[in-house]
């Protein structure tokens, strides 16, 4: 190869570098500068005196305890039907597992106005629900149901990406050693996958906490009884901004942390690949 | 104790493959050996019960594990036959003495001490006993592999089933392990399947061979039968 072509490849490789970087750190200065900003606009003594605030306490309180439920009820009964699905092969199962995720995707308000329809005082089943006249909405409760709502689904896609990077032949193998199925749920599937499921009940739990629309229209925004933290900094936008700056500061501190819980879990987890190159390791007379 | 005998006649459809073979065999081991594709791990899986098949039997001894004509197909964890899969699939979380007395604890009325004893004697029996406590990821092909035996062996299977079980090995280890495991599948007397794409594998381990192709057994025989008059381009090929 000639000095010049080689030169001519060296500065085509340094012009894609510098062009894709280029459009990429776009949108990573994107990113990062509202979470800057937020940070920079904030003083310390701004923070503690939003801090201060009668909405803080409340609202926090209520989110620790509402998301704890959610999460529990999420995981308690997510963790059976992820390993349905993961484990079933037939056409239900896709339609199911579709179905788990369209939460996901559509939006939150909707996510609202479908849960007051259902589980509302004038919704489908209201006169099955509620005979009393009572109901669900408007109450702490109700914003529970919202969080499961819209957070389980996350939770639950992991745990069934997780549940099938099991290897089959280590449930086959168990299976064979006279291992009833739930003891090869309980001993060998829980175990492995539990490194997916803790991710994923952490990125569930962060979608709860950080839940808002569907929460302001099934539940409402009653101080102590339903206004979570988002809705907390909703309602101190219009009062207080350092308010709103404070518990802003509270959640990204929380969310960051949650992020790196999962990024944790995750890197702990045995993934096929490494498990296949382990079961090539050096046979002992290389040793 | 006499080996009990393991019959299996059977036809079933594997995604496009349609296999069907019928096999007998009682102590010392049967090679299965055939092209890529040509079935041989969906036969094990059949026998296994992983996989269905559409019609036929499988015996073990005077239990029947599978009969469509009677609509009897005994579940995986009730057929009592041993298994290692090429990947040995130890359980990752667990030590070497945890994977044998996970099995163990599988078995129903083993007291502790029962489990304890018995795990002490497969793990000397495979030479594993300065090994107990380690975690299976740590170990090296050939201790994965004793490990996996010792696992199988541990509940007392009343058959054998090996995939590829020198696959994961170099030239070198395959040869020693090769030596190990022919001498100690002809002690077990338990009716063994090991399957093999391997033609050295497959003359020391086998003392009669199958072979499959395309889901159908082409020929069957000891090594100098087949070197003798090979049923098909592959046989030919395979024993020279």
């Amino acid at each position: 190869m000639t000095s010049r072509l080689a030169q001519r490849l060296v500065r085509r490789q340094r012009l894609q570098r510098a062009v894709l970087g280029g459009l990429g750190g776009l949108l990573l200065v994107f990113l990062a500068l509202p979470v800057l900003g937020l940070l920079a606009g904030t003083s310390w003594a701004d923070f503690c005196a939003g801090l201060a605030h009668p909405l803080v306490w409340p609202a926090l309180r209520l989110s620790l305890l509402t998301t704890l439920v959610s999460l529990v009820v999420t995981v308690v009964l997510g963790t059976p039907l992820s390993w349905t699905l993961a484990q079933a092969e037939r056409r239900w199962a896709r339609a199911a597992e579709t179905l788990v995720q369209l939460p996901i995707v559509i939006p939150p308000a909707v996510a609202g106005i479908a849960l007051l329809l259902a589980f509302g005082r004038r919704g489908i089943f209201a006169g099955w629900l509620y005979p009393a006249g009572w109901s669900v909405t408007f109450t702490t409760a109700a914003v529970v149901l919202a969080q499961i709502f819209v957070s389980a689904p996350f939770f639950v896609q992991a745990a069934v990406s997780a549940f099938r990077r099991i290897e089959p032949n280590l449930l086959i193998v168990a299976r064979t050693l006279g291992a009833s199925p739930w003891r090869v749920f309980l001993r060998v599937a829980l175990p492995l996958a539990s490194p997916g499921l803790a991710a994923g009940a952490i990125l569930s739990w962060a979608r709860a906490l950080g839940e808002f629309g569907a929460t302001l229209m099934f539940a409402g925004n009653l101080e102590g009884r339903t206004q979570t933290l988002p809705l907390a900094i909703y309602t101190a936008l219009e009062a207080d901004l350092r308010v709103a700056q404070s518990l802003s500061i509270v959640l990204i501190v929380v969310a960051v942390v949650l992020l790196l819980g999962v990024r944790a879990a995750l890197g702990a987890a045995p993934s096929r690949a490494a498990a296949a190159s382990r079961a090539v390791a050096p046979p002992s007379g290389a040793r | 104790m006499v080996p009990p005998l393991l019959h299996a006649r059977v036809t079933g459809r594997i995604g496009t493959l349609a296999l069907g073979f019928e096999l007998e065999l009682s102590a010392g081991p049967l090679a299965v050996v055939g092209p890529n594709g040509a079935g041989k791990t969906s036969l094990l899986l059949m026998l296994l019960g992983v996989l269905e098949p559409e019609s036929g039997s499988i015996e073990l001894g005077e239990r029947v594990l599978f009969d469509s004509a009677r609509g009897v197909n005994v579940p995986v964890e009730g057929r009592e036959l041993g298994y290692v899969p090429q990947d040995y699939a130890l359980f990752p979380q667990l030590s070497v003495r945890g994977n044998i007395e996970f099995a163990l604890r599988c078995r129903a009325g083993l007291t502790p001490q029962d489990v304890e004893q018995r795990t002490a004697q497969v793990l000397a029996e495979l030479k594993l006993t300065a090994l107990a406590e380690r975690r299976v990821t740590a170990l090296s092909g050939g201790e994965k592999q004793r490990v996996a035996l010792a696992r199988a062996l541990s509940v007392r299977p009343r058959a054998l089933l090996l995939d590829e079980p020198l696959a994961a090995f170099d030239v070198t280890a395959r040869r020693q392990t090769r030596a190990f495991l022919a001498e100690y599948l002809s002690k077990l007397a338990l009716p063994t399947i090991v399957v093999t794409h391997d033609a050295a594998d497959a003359r020391a381990l086998g003392a009669r061979l199958l072979v499959l192709e395309a889901g159908r057994i082409v020929q069957t025989g000891s090594w100098s039968e087949l070197q003798a008059n090979p049923a098909s381009a592959f046989v030919a090929e395979f024993v020279r």
